[in-house]
C-alpha cells in the first residue's frame, strides 16, 4: 500500500508539475520584435528610416522595374529578339505588355504601397520621440526623410497609374493611404487629392529637413527640390517649377556634372560625385538580387545581355559629345552586338556594369532640364537659350538648336534630357507628362495620347480581386 | 541562380524584410510521443489463433484493446509488404497496399520528399502528412532540406527493420492522438527479438533502373533548324527572308545556331546515366532469453539517380530491447542511428537542372569545343551552361545524420492499474553545400565585386523530445462488463536552428567546394523557431458481453503558436461484433459493425504568424535597417485550431468458406473546419495576405477492400487482395470572397471545387484558317476569341487529385517458390507540364529544342487542322501562356511491384547453421499504361516548388523522372 501511494503521489506530481503549461507555451520569435515596439526611442527611428531605404532597394521598384520600364515602354529602348522572356511582352505591337495581370506592373504597385506602409509605420510615431544626443540626426529630419519617400512614392503611383492633372479621368487617382491598417480596401482619391497630399508632404519635409547633409545616399533638401520641381511641373505650374529648380542649381551641396567627369561618372569612383543628389546605395555585402537588377537585363556583359537602346538613338550623338562611345556604345563587352537578330543592331548602354553599383534617382543635372521645359511653356526664347548653353558647355561644344521656339523645341528638350537620363527613369513619364506619342523604331510599337495604354498603367488584377471600392482604369477588361 | 520565368506568373506575396534566410524551415509539426513497447502476439499468417489476445496498438499511450474493440478504421500492413517496392522511404512503400492512402514522391531523385495522403486533403494550406510514429517516437515527415532541392526526413529509416505498419484513417482512432493526426496516423512497430531464440539474417540486394514512362519527342538538330527557319519567316511583315529556305539558312547560320550540318547531340542522354544502379545490404540480429530480448540491425543503401550527378547513400543502425524487470516492471529501449548522403541537382527551370537543360538544348549544338574541352559557347539561353559540363564541376550535396531514442516503462501499481511513460528524443542534424564553380555556369556573376564562384552552406539542427505520462485502469465487472479507462498528459517541445553562410570569390579553375577556398564572405544568416505542445487526454471504453463495444475521447490540446493556445478535441464510436453474438448469418466467419465521430486539429502555421513583427535584420550602408517582418493573425480572435471533424460507418467481415473471403468497406466523411488560408488583401495595404482561421473544405468517400484465397494447399497458394477508394474533397466556404482565390500551381480555392482542379485560361484549339490561337472566354465556352487578354481564368474541370484509387495484390506460393505482383490504378484526374510553354512555344522559345510535335503538328496552309498554332519568332500572340493546352489526364495502370523467389528451406540445403535461403528478383515500375495518349510524362508527377499540397499535386516541375528498376538479391538466415 505504501508503494501505491508513492506511486499516485509521484504520478499526480508529475502530472500537475507540468502544469505550469502557460510558460511551456509562451513562446515569442526570438528574432524580431513585437510591431508596437519598433520605434521607441531616437536609435531606433534612425534604423526604421534605414528600412526605408531598404525598402527602395526592391528590385520590383526603384532598384530595377521600373528604370528599366521607364525606357522599355518609350521609344528609345528595347528588348532584343534574342532573350530570356523578362519584359519580353514590351515588344508586342498589340500592347498586350499593358494587361492587368501583368506581373511587373502588379510588382510596382504592390511594391510602392509596400514602401508607403513603412513610412506610415514610421510616421505613426511623430512628435512621440525625443531627441538623443548620443544619435546623430534629430527626429525631425528622420521624419522629414519619411515623409520625402512617402511623397516620391506616390507621386510615381500616381503618374503610372493614372492621368497627369490637365488631362483626362481626374477622378481617378490612386488610393491613400495614410496609416498603417494591414487589408483595408480604400477607394481612389482623386488625382488632386494625391497631388495635394504629395504637395504637403513635400512642404512639411522641406521645412524639417536637415538642410546642410550631404549624404547623397538619403533623402536631403536637394532630393526634397527635386521632388517639388517634378510636382511643379507635373501641375503645370511652370512658375514654382522654375523657382524651385532654381534653388536645386543654386544649392551649393551639390555641383553639374562637367563635361570632363562625364567618362567617370558611372563607375565606383562616380558614387561620390557632387552631382548626384539621390542614389539608393547597393555594395559588396548588400546586393540586389542577380537576376532582377538592373544589370541583369541591360549591358552586354551582364547575365541576360538583352535590353539595349536603337540605333537610331545613337546615331543622333554628335561625334564630339563626350557621351558617345562611353555611356552608349555598339561595341559589346563579352559579346559581339553584331550576332543579335536585331535589325538594326542593338546599342549598348554602359551605365549600371557592376552589380553593387549605386542607382540613381535625382541629380543635378535634372533641374537643369525641368527648369528648361518649365521655361518652354512661359518663355520658349529662354529655354532654347539655356538649353544651348548647357549641353555646349557639359556635354557636346558647339551646339546649337536651330529648330526655332515651337514644338520641335519641345521634342529637342526632351531627346537631350533622354539623352543625358536614359535608364534614369524619365522617357515614359516625359513623353506622357506632354502629351507625346510616339513609334518604337525597333518594335514597331506605336502609342498616342489617345490610346488608355497610353494614359494609365492597368490597376493590377490582385487589386481589382480583393478591393470592392476601386475603379478599374478605362479602357482595361477587369 | 538563372531561372527562366513565366511572365504571366501572378503578382508574387511580397516580403518585407530583406532576410536572405534561404533555409527552408520544416513547418511545425506536432509530434506526440506515444507509447508502449509491448510485443505484439506474433501471428502466423497460415495458422489461425483462437484465443483471444489483448493486443496492444502500440503507439496508442500503452492502450490496450482487443481487435474487437477496435471502432476506428485502420488496416495494418506487415513488414514483408513493405520490403517489395525497394521504396527509398516508408511512405512509398505503403502505396497500394491501404485503400484511401495515396503516396507520390514529387521526384525521382532518390531520397525526394513525397506527398502522402490519407482520404484526399484535410489542409488547405497546411500540412498533410500523416502522423507517422516508429516504436512511440513521433517521426518528422516532410522535407528536410534547407539547400537541396528535397529531402524526405523518412528515408533516414530503414524499411527493412519494420514490422508491421498501421494505418489510422479515422476520427476515434486518431483523434487521441490530437493535432496532426488529422490527417491520420500511421504506428509502425519495429522488428522485436523473440524469447528462446536466436536469429542472424542477411540480405544482399542490387539493381539496375531504367525511365519509368517518358514520352518525350523532341526534335534532332535538321528538325529544329527548320523550325527556327519556319519561325522567323512567319514573322508578320517581315521583309529579311524572302522564302523559307532563305530562313532556314539564317537558323543554320552564325547568327543563330551556326550548325555544321552534322552535329546532333542527344543532350538527354548525355545527362543521363545509362542505368542508374541501386544496391542494399541488411544485417539484422534478433533474439532473446527469459525475460530480456533485443532485436539489432545495421543497414546500407546506395541508389543512383537518373542524372549522372544523382546520388543517395543511407547507413542505418538500430539496437532495441525490451525487458520484463519484474513481475509489474517493463522496460524498454531503443536506439536508432542513420546517416544519409544525398546528391543531386536543382528541380525546374534552373539553367543548372541538368534534366531540363537536357531536354531544350539545342542538339544543333556540340558538346565539345573544337579544342576538345566542353563547349561553352553555346547558342542557349545562356552560353556557358553546358549541363554535362555543370554536372561535373557543381555539386549539390547534403548530409543527414540522425538520432532517434526512446526509453519506456509499463508499471502496475495494483492489478487493473497501470502506469505507463515513456520518453523519446529525436534530432536531426543538417549538413548541406551548394557550390557553384567560378568558370561557367550560374558561378559567373559578371560585375559582381565579390567574384566569380559561389558557396552556400547550411547547417540545420532539429531537435524534438517528447513525453507522455498514463495511468490506465482495467476491470471486468460479472464477467459481462469490460471497463478500461486511460488520462494522461504528454508535452513535446521542438526546436529547429539552422545557419546558413555563402561565400563568393574563387580562382579561377578552383573546384574546391570549402569555406576557405573562398575570399568573400556575402552573407551569414540564422533561423530559430521553437515551439511547444501540451495535451491532456482522457479515454474511456466500454465493452458489454463482449460484442458491444463504447468508445469515447477527449483530448485537451495547447499549442504555442496560437493566440489562445488552447482547443477541446472529442472523439466517440461503437463496435458490435456480430461473432459473439446469435445474430450473425451462417455464411459469416466474423461481422463487425464499426461507427465512429473523432475531432482533430491541425496546427497548420508556424510558431510565430499569430505576432505583428517587426525586424531590424536588414541593412543600408552597413547600419541595420529595419522593417515590418509580418502582419500577424488577421481577425479578432486571432489564428486558432483547425479542426477536422470525421465520421466513419464500417463493416468487416469473413465469409465462411473455401475462398476465405475477408473484407471491410467504410463510408467516411472529414469536415474540415476553419481552415487557415492566406486570404487575398489589397496590396495597396501593404502587404498582399493575411492569415486567418477563413475556410472550410470537406473530404468524403468510400474505401472498400477484398481479400480471398483463390487457391489454398500444402502445394499451391494463392491469396489475392483488391483495394479501392474513391473520395470527393471539396471546398466549401472561404467566408464570402466572390471570387476564387488564386493558388499556385495553376489552381485556385473556390466553394464547390475540388482545391486541387486547375484554374487557367480554357484552350479552343487553332483557327483553321490562320493558324492563330484560340480560347475560350470564359466557362460557358460559348464564345471563342484569338486575343489572350479576353480569355478569363476560369475553372477547367480537371483536377490533380485522384477520385479513384484502385490496387490489387497477389501471392502465389508453388513448392517454395513466391511469386507476387501488385498493379496500382488511379483515375480521373490530371497533371499540367509547368515547363511546357518553354518547349511547346509556337515560336516563343524557338532558340531551344521543341517537342516533335510543335513542328510536325502546327499549323501551316498545307495543315490547316493541326493541333498547334502557327509558329512565329517571338510568339504568336501569346499562344503559350498557361491555358489547358498543357494539361493532360494522367489515368494510368502501373504494375509497381513484381517479385519472383524461391525459398531453400533448412532441409533442402543441409548446411550446418543455415536456417535457410530466399533467392528472388523483383522489378519496380515495371509497366505503366496511360490512358491519355498524349501524355508524354509521368503521369505520377509531383512539384515540391510551392507552399502547400494542393499546389504541388499534379504539376510536372521537371524534376527527375520515376524510374522503373530491375534487381536481384537474396536473403539468408543464419
Amino acid at each position: 500500500m505504501k508503494n501505491l501511494k508513492y506511486l499516485i503521489l509521484s504520478g499526480a506530481a508529475i502530472l500537475f508539475s507540468s502544469c505550469s503549461t502557460s510558460d511551456f507555451l509562451d513562446e515569442k520569435p526570438p528574432l524580431t520584435v513585437m510591431l508596437d515596439q519598433a520605434v521607441t526611442n531616437e536609435s531606433q527611428l534612425k534604423v526604421g528610416v534605414n528600412g526605408l531605404y531598404n525598402a527602395l532597394q526592391r528590385t520590383s521598384t526603384y532598384g530595377g522595374a521600373i528604370p528599366t520600364l521607364s525606357d522599355l515602354l518609350a521609344d528609345q529602348a528595347f528588348v532584343s529578339l534574342k532573350n530570356s522572356n523578362r519584359f519580353a511582352l514590351t515588344r508586342q505591337t498589340t500592347l498586350s505588355f499593358y494587361v492587368p495581370f501583368n506581373g511587373d506592373i502588379g510588382g510596382i504597385w504592390a511594391g510602392l504601397y509596400a514602401t508607403i506602409m513603412e513610412t506610415n509605420n514610421i510616421l505613426a510615431n511623430e512628435g512621440k520621440i525625443v531627441d538623443d544626443a548620443s544619435v546623430d540626426g534629430t527626429p525631425e529630419d528622420y521624419f522629414a526623410q519619411a515623409r520625402a519617400i512617402r511623397a516620391m512614392c506616390y507621386l510615381d503611383l500616381v503618374t503610372f497609374f493614372a492621368q497627369y492633372p490637365g488631362g483626362g479621368n481626374q477622378d481617378l487617382g490612386v488610393p491613400l493611404h495614410t496609416e498603417v491598417k494591414f487589408g483595408l480596401a480604400k477607394p481612389r482619391a482623386t488625382v488632386a487629392e494625391v497631388y495635394d497630399f504629395i504637395f504637403q508632404d513635400l512642404t512639411t519635409a522641406k521645412s524639417n529637413i536637415l538642410s546642410s547633409s550631404t549624404q547623397r545616399k538619403k533623402m536631403t533638401l536637394g532630393a526634397v527640390n527635386i521632388l517639388l520641381s517634378r510636382y511643379y511641373l507635373a501641375k503645370k505650374d511652370y512658375l514654382n517649377a522654375n523657382l524651385v529648380s532654381q534653388e536645386v542649381l543654386d544649392d551649393p551641396n551639390s555641383t553639374l556634372l562637367p563635361s570632363a567627369q562625364v567618362i567617370n561618372f558611372w563607375t565606383a569612383a562616380g558614387e561620390a560625385s557632387t552631382e548626384i543628389i539621390f542614389e539608393i546605395d547597393y555594395n559588396s555585402v548588400d546586393l540586389p538580387g542577380a537576376n532582377d537588377a538592373i544589370i541583369a537585363t541591360w549591358w552586354s556583359g551582364g547575365t541576360y545581355k538583352q535590353n539595349f537602346v536603337t540605333k537610331s538613338f545613337y546615331d543622333s550623338f554628335a561625334a564630339n559629345d563626350v557621351r558617345k562611345t562611353r555611356w552608349y556604345t555598339n561595341v559589346g563587352t563579352g559579346v559581339d552586338l553584331n550576332t543579335y537578330p536585331d535589325s538594326p543592331k542593338p546599342i549598348d548602354v554602359k551605365k549600371y556594369i557592376t552589380i553593387d553599383k549605386d542607382v540613381v534617382l535625382m541629380r543635378k543635372t535634372e533641374a537643369v532640364f525641368n527648369q528648361i521645359e518649365a521655361l518652354y511653356y512661359t518663355d520658349p526664347a529662354q529655354a532654347l537659350t539655356k538649353l544651348n548653353t548647357w549641353v555646349s558647355t557639359f556635354r557636346q561644344p558647339g551646339y546649337a538648336f536651330a529648330g526655332g521656339t515651337g514644338p520641335a523645341l519641345l521634342t529637342e528638350i526632351l531627346n537631350q534630357k533622354n539623352k543625358e537620363f536614359m535608364l534614369e527613369g524619365f522617357r515614359y513619364r516625359d513623353l506622357k507628362r506632354n502629351g507625346i506619342g510616339f513609334t518604337n523604331p525597333q518594335t514597331g510599337v506605336t502609342l498616342s495620347p489617345s490610346n488608355y495604354q497610353f494614359q494609365a498603367f492597368p490597376i493590377p488584377e490582385s487589386e481589382m480581386n480583393t478591393n470592392d471600392l476601386m475603379v478599374p482604369n478605362p479602357g482595361y477588361q477587369n | 541562380m538563372l531561372i527562366l520565368i513565366n511572365i504571366f506568373a501572378k503578382n508574387k506575396i511580397l516580403k518585407f524584410v530583406n532576410m536572405n534566410v534561404k533555409s527552408k524551415v520544416l513547418s511545425a509539426g506536432v509530434l506526440f510521443f506515444l507509447g508502449g513497447n509491448v510485443l505484439l502476439a506474433q501471428q502466423d499468417t497460415i495458422t489461425k489463433t483462437t484465443e483471444i489476445e489483448e493486443v496492444v496498438l502500440t503507439g496508442s499511450y500503452g492502450v490496450k484493446q482487443t481487435a474487437e474493440q477496435v471502432s476506428g478504421a485502420s488496416v495494418k500492413v506487415s513488414g514483408d509488404v513493405l520490403q517489395k517496392p525497394a521504396a527509398v522511404s516508408i511512405d512509398g512503400a505503403l502505396q497500394g497496399q491501404v485503400a484511401g492512402f495515396m503516396s507520390t514522391a514529387s521526384s525521382g531523385q532518390p531520397g525526394a520528399a513525397s506527398i502522402t495522403l490519407i482520404r484526399g486533403i484535410n489542409s488547405l494550406m497546411g500540412s498533410n502528412d500523416p502522423l507517422y510514429i516508429i516504436d512511440g517516437v513521433p517521426v518528422p515527415a516532410g522535407d528536410i532540406s534547407g539547400l537541396l532541392t528535397t529531402a524526405n526526413a523518412l528515408s533516414n529509416l530503414n524499411p527493412a527493420d519494420i514490422e508491421n505498419v498501421e494505418v489510422l484513417k479515422d476520427g476515434v482512432a486518431t483523434s487521441i492522438y490530437g493535432s496532426r493526426g488529422a490527417n491520420g496516423v500511421i504506428l509502425i512497430t519495429t522488428k522485436s527479438g523473440r524469447k528462446g531464440r536466436s536469429d542472424l539474417n542477411f540480405v544482399s540486394e542490387m539493381g539496375t533502373s531504367k525511365l519509368a514512362y517518358d514520352k518525350f519527342d523532341m526534335l534532332n538538330a535538321a528538325e529544329h533548324v527548320q523550325l527556327m527557319g519556319m519561325a522567323l519567316f512567319n514573322v508578320p511583315n517581315q521583309t529579311q527572308y524572302a522564302t523559307l529556305q532563305d530562313a532556314v539558312n539564317a537558323a543554320a547560320g552564325p547568327t543563330f545556331f551556326d550548325w555544321n550540318g552534322t552535329t546532333n547531340t542527344d543532350w538527354y542522354k548525355e545527362v543521363s546515366r545509362n542505368s542508374p544502379s541501386f544496391q542494399r545490404y541488411n544485417l539484422t540480429y534478433s533474439g532473446g532469453f527469459n525475460n530480456f530480448s533485443i532485436y539489432s540491425s545495421l543497414g546500407y543503401m546506395q541508389q543512383e539517380g537518373l542524372s549522372r550527378d544523382s546520388d543517395f547513400h543511407r547507413y542505418n543502425g538500430m539496437l532495441k530491447g525490451i525487458w520484463d524487470a519484474s513481475e509489474k516492471l517493463k522496460m524498454n529501449f531503443s536506439v536508432n542511428l542513420s546517416r544519409t548522403n544525398q546528391i543531386g541537382p536543382t528541380d525546374g527551370s534552373s539553367f543548372s537542372n541538368p534534366m531540363f537543360t537536357g531536354r531544350i538544348l539545342s542538339p544543333t549544338q556540340a558538346l565539345y569545343a573544337p579544342n576538345g574541352s566542353y563547349n561553352l559557347d553555346l547558342f542557349y539561353l545562356n552560353p556557358t551552361f553546358n549541363p554535362v559540363a555543370i554536372q561535373e564541376a557543381n555539386r549539390a550535396s547534403g548530409e543527414f545524420s540522425k538520432i532517434l531514442t526512446s526509453v519506456g516503462a509499463d508499471y502496475e501499481i495494483v492489478k487493473g492499474l497501470r502506469f505507463n511513460s515513456v520518453f523519446g528524443l529525436d534530432k536531426t542534424i543538417g549538413d548541406e553545400v551548394v557550390f557553384w564553380n567560378p568558370d561557367f555556369g550560374d558561378g559567373i556573376n559578371a560585375g559582381d565585386p565579390n567574384g566569380n564562384g559561389n558557396l552556400y552552406r547550411t547547417f540545420s539542427n532539429r531537435n524534438v523530445w517528447n513525453w507522455y505520462n498514463f495511468l490506465h485502469y482495467n476491470k471486468t465487472f460479472n464477467a459481462k462488463h469490460d471497463l478500461s479507462l486511460s488520462a494522461g498528459m504528454e508535452a513535446t517541445r521542438r526546436e529547429l536552428f539552422s545557419d546558413s553562410v555563402s561565400m563568393q570569390g574563387t580562382e579561377a579553375g578552383s573546384r574546391k567546394p570549402y569555406l576557405s577556398a573562398f575570399i568573400n564572405p556575402v552573407d551569414a544568416s540564422n533561423g530559430i523557431t521553437k515551439s511547444g505542445l501540451v495535451g491532456y487526454v482522457g479515454r474511456a471504453s466500454y465493452t458489454y458481453n463482449k460484442y458491444l463495444t463504447l468508445t469515447g475521447t477527449f483530448r485537451r490540446d495547447g499549442y504555442s503558436g496560437f493566440s489562445d493556445f488552447y482547443g477541446n478535441f472529442f472523439g466517440a464510436g461503437f463496435a458490435v461484433d456480430f461473432g459473439k453474438t446469435n445474430l450473425m448469418p451462417d455464411q459469416f466467419r466474423t461481422l463487425k459493425l464499426r461507427g465512429s465521430y473523432g475531432e482533430n486539429g491541425n496546427t497548420t502555421v508556424g510558431p510565430y504568424s499569430k505576432f505583428a513583427t517587426y525586424s531590424s535584420l536588414g541593412q543600408y550602408i552597413g547600419e541595420n535597417a529595419g522593417n515590418v517582418a509580418s502582419p500577424g493573425a488577421g481577425g479578432v480572435d486571432g489564428i486558432y485550431w483547425e479542426t477536422s471533424q470525421k465520421m466513419n460507418v464500417g463493416l468487416d467481415f469473413a465469409l465462411k468458406g473455401k475462398l476465405n473471403i475477408t473484407g471491410n468497406i467504410d463510408l467516411y466523411k472529414n469536415d474540415n473546419k476553419d481552415q487557415i488560408i492566406p486570404v487575398p488583401v489589397p496590396s495597396s495595404s501593404g502587404i498582399g495576405s493575411i492569415s486567418k482561421n477563413q475556410a472550410t473544405s470537406y473530404s468524403k468517400g468510400i474505401e472498400a477492400s477484398l481479400g480471398l484465397d483463390l487457391a489454398k494447399s500444402s502445394v499451391f497458394n494463392w491469396s489475392t487482395k483488391f483495394n479501392y477508394s474513391y473520395n470527393d474533397t471539396k471546398v466549401t466556404d472561404l467566408s464570402g470572397d466572390p471570387n476564387p482565390t488564386a493558388n499556385d500551381g495553376v489552381k485556385a480555392f473556390f466553394p464547390g471545387h475540388n482545391p486541387t482542379e486547375f484554374y487557367t485560361r480554357l484552350w479552343a484549339g487553332v483557327d483553321a484558317s490562320n493558324g492563330n490561337p484560340l480560347w475560350y472566354t470564359d466557362a460557358t465556352r460559348t464564345t471563342i476569341t484569338n486575343n489572350s487578354t479576353e480569355a478569363q481564368l476560369s475553372f477547367t474541370g480537371k483536377k490533380a487529385l485522384p477520385t479513384h484509387i484502385a490496387s490489387w495484390y497477389n501471392e502465389m506460393d508453388y513448392k517454395g517458390l513466391k511469386l507476387s505482383f501488385l498493379f496500382n490504378f488511379q483515375g480521373d484526374y490530371s497533371v499540367y507540364d509547368r515547363w511546357a510553354f518553354v518547349y511547346d512555344s509556337d515560336g516563343t522559345y524557338a532558340n531551344v529544342n521543341q517537342m516533335s510535335a510543335a513542328l510536325y503538328d502546327s499549323w501551316t496552309p498545307d495543315n490547316t487542322d493541326a493541333t498547334r498554332p502557327k509558329i512565329v519568332n517571338g510568339g504568336n500572340r501569346n499562344s503559350s501562356a498557361n491555358s489547358t493546352r498543357y494539361i493532360y489526364d494522367a489515368d494510368h495502370i502501373r504494375l509497381k511491384t513484381l517479385e519472383l523467389g524461391y525459398r531453400f528451406s533448412k532441409n533442402a540445403l543441409n548446411i550446418e547453421g543455415l536456417k535457410g535461403i530466399y533467392v528472388y528478383v523483383r522489378g519496380v515500375n515495371l509497366w505503366t499504361y496511360a490512358f491519355d495518349k498524349d501524355l508524354y510524362f509521368d503521369p505520377e508527377s509531383n512539384s515540391n516548388a510551392f507552399g502547400n499540397t494542393a499546389a504541388n499535386l499534379g504539376v510536372f516541375d521537371q524534376t527527375q523522372p520515376n524510374l522503373k528498376q530491375y534487381m536481384l538479391g537474396f536473403s539468408v538466415d543464419f
